[in-house]
């Protein structure tokens, strides 16, 4: 699925320069959970960027699908993005004015998908993410864990094989942040290939790889013996959550 | 991204900010209704100065004095009309005419008169529609008659009714010497603009009479206008300097008399008409632009308002394309709005003034037209430099953009 190798990127030119990745070559398959992590300015988001076709490499080779895209052009680039890859944000970056039907359409519009599919396809995104009944409703009628699953939604409804999220969790509670957890191994599980930057290692815990970096560097990449599993861990803080009420009394 | 799409989105935006959108495109609206409602106006200015003219006939040659300083032999007389008659085949019509400004007597008051002395044949060059009685004839030239024509507001204003045929007036001349005078006929002023202006104490009332009757009774100068129409082949210019040379030969002078034709006259009238209208013209279009920098800017500031916006979009799949698109349909949906707005305030101010001042307003489909598609080209204008700068931000700075 994503194939890099050697992988530079610098910023900046000269005695200015900053390097961001150095030599890096990782190879994520197709159904892989992935998750990175590190310091800030470790340049994990500078990967993602790449990743998501936001950003071009200084130096080396990224293959996407078997589609070399350091090769590809500007117009190209927001194809791929379009099609083959849904973005999560730590901020929702959701659209203000507009409901949250509208917002899950918003990808398909540049795909140039009629008005009805379109809405029937946000239609069924919203259920999977189980706000079919608050598709009406503006992104500040929305708590932040809802906010996100209609990210999420709007991130699948393209279909792409591909979802990357940038800190999904992190203006999140611990149980928001377990739901959105809970949908992305749902994706997971249907066989999409997840990839989230994170600085908790709680959430990363929940991924079937954790690859982590430091200072520009690929330090460690390990795969995930017993990922944690969000619907039970949901459950149970849900439980918890109705004691504490209860024994609140 | 389909068309419809783009005009939903723009239409989001706009109304997300109404008072801002409408006070922008107040400024499109004002220069488009401007550059409207002034060509309607001096459309509507124009045919009505051609309607007069052609009232008066374009082959028309109208003879005056070139200068005031004169001799008695250069005056012009009532002979010189029948020698023109006779020596020249291409003139159709002639009549003479002065002018005098003297004194009415009234029965409270005295007040200035323009007192015009007339042939019978004034009536072929100038359309009189007289409301009561006569106009001026052959026989009261011939016969010297004390007889007056006046206008229908004088006659209500100190008579209370047109119907005032057989009635006296007096007028006074520089000697300090009295004329009664009949009124034979009632000259109608409806649908005059200028009649209905001067209707007024300060203007001098207007009084028509024979002009032997004037000649006799005011003295010198016996004719000061001579009006020729010319058969309808003859050259205008040729005959006006034939009327000059033949006037010459019969005063043994030079550089006395000057022949205009009516067609001069609506030339020189339309071209003051046209820089007039060229030069308010240009100060609508300079409010246009001025709106357009409006647009600009407001679009500028919209860009930055949106710069996470943009840089989601983009992140989503938006070409630099489908942002340019964005922006410059907001901004043509603006000026085409103003545009139409404005063009219709223009029309309604235009038949509005045109009534008020007594002039058919003329809608002129092409302004109209070039009027809408040049606010729409503005758009297209006003909106590139703020739609690049939308679609050349960098999708990661504008997504982190706080």
């Amino acid at each position: 699925m994503i194939k890099i190798t050697n992988l530079d990127k610098t910023y900046g030119q000269g005695s200015i320069a900053v390097k961001a990745l150095k030599n890096v070559s990782i190879s994520v398959e197709e159904g892989e959970f992935v998750s990175i992590m590190g310091p800030s300015g470790s340049g994990k988001s500078t990967l993602m960027n790449i990743i998501g076709c936001l950003d071009r490499a200084t130096y080396g080779n990224y293959q996407l699908d078997d589609v070399n895209v350091s090769e590809l052009n500007d117009n190209d680039l927001a194809g791929i993005r379009n099609l083959k890859i849904g973005f999560v944000f730590q901020s929702f970056n959701l659209l203000p004015r507009i409901s949250a039907l509208k917002n899950v359409e918003l990808p398909m519009i540049y795909a140039g998908i009629h008005h009805k599919e379109r809405q029937r396809r946000a239609i069924e995104a919203l259920s999977r993410v189980g706000l079919k009944d608050r598709m009406n409703h503006k992104p500040n009628e929305m708590s932040g864990g809802q906010k996100q699953r209609v990210a999420i939604a709007r991130a699948l409804v393209n279909r792409p094989p591909l979802i990357l999220a940038d800190e999904p969790t992190g203006n999140l509670d611990s149980m928001s942040s377990e739901d959105i957890m809970n949908q992305f191994q749902k994706l997971n599980d249907e066989g999409v290939t997840v990839l989230i930057v994170t600085h908790e290692l709680d959430i990363a815990n929940h991924t079937k790889r954790i690859i982590t970096f430091a200072d520009g560097y690929l330090t460690s990449d390990k795969i995930v013996e017993t990922p944690l599993i969000a619907s039970q861990l949901l459950h149970e803080k849900q439980n918890a959550f109705k004691e504490s009420l209860q024994g609140g009394k | 991204m389909q068309f419809t799409e783009n005009l939903k989105q723009a239409f989001i935006s706009l109304s997300t900010n109404k008072l801002r959108s409408i006070l922008t495109m107040l400024g499109i609206v004002m220069g488009v209704f401007s550059i409207v409602a002034i060509m309607a106006i001096s459309n509507a200015a124009k045919s009505f100065m051609s309607n007069e003219f052609n009232k008066l006939g374009a082959n028309t040659i109208i003879l005056r004095y070139r200068t005031n300083s004169l001799e008695d032999q250069d005056l012009l007389t009532l002979k010189d009309l029948d020698i023109i008659v006779k020596a020249m085949d291409e003139v159709n019509n002639i009549t003479a005419s002065r002018t005098i400004y003297s004194t009415i007597k009234l029965p409270n008051n005295s007040r200035d008169a323009q007192v015009t002395g007339v042939t019978s044949q004034y009536t072929s060059f100038q359309t009189i529609d007289l409301k009561e009685g006569r106009f001026i004839s052959e026989s009261d030239v011939q016969s010297q008659r004390r007889v007056a024509v006046v206008l229908d507001n004088f006659a209500k204003r100190y008579f209370g009714t047109t119907d005032i045929i057989g009635e006296e007036i007096k007028l006074v001349n520089n000697y300090g010497d009295i004329m009664k005078l009949k009124i034979v006929g009632v000259q109608s002023t409806e649908g005059d603009l200028f009649a209905s202006m001067m209707d007024n104490e300060d203007f001098p009332v207007n009084v028509t009479m024979p002009i032997t009757t004037s000649q006799v009774f005011y003295g010198r100068t016996p004719v000061d206008t001579i009006t020729v129409s010319v058969k309808d082949k003859a050259d205008l210019k040729a005959t006006g300097e034939k009327l000059v040379k033949l006037l010459e030969f019969i005063h043994k002078n030079t550089d006395i008399y000057l022949a205009t034709s009516v067609e001069d006259i609506q030339k020189s009238v339309g071209s003051v008409l046209n820089v007039i209208s060229m030069v308010l013209v240009v100060i609508a279009i300079i409010t246009l632009l001025v709106g357009g920098i409006g647009i600009i800017n407001i679009l500028l500031v919209s860009v930055t308002e949106r710069i996470r916006e943009i840089g989601l979009r983009k992140a989503l799949g938006a070409r630099k394309r489908d942002i340019i698109m964005q922006f410059l349909t907001e901004s043509i949906i603006m000026t085409g709005f103003s545009g139409l707005i404005g063009i219709i305030i223009g029309l309604i101010t235009g038949a509005i003034i045109s009534s008020v001042i007594n002039i058919p307003p003329v809608v002129d489909v092409w302004t109209t037209i070039i009027a809408f598609v040049s606010s729409v080209v503005l758009g297209i204008m006003f909106g590139v430099y703020p739609a690049k700068k939308a679609a050349d931000l960098d999708p990661i700075e504008s997504l982190r953009y706080e």
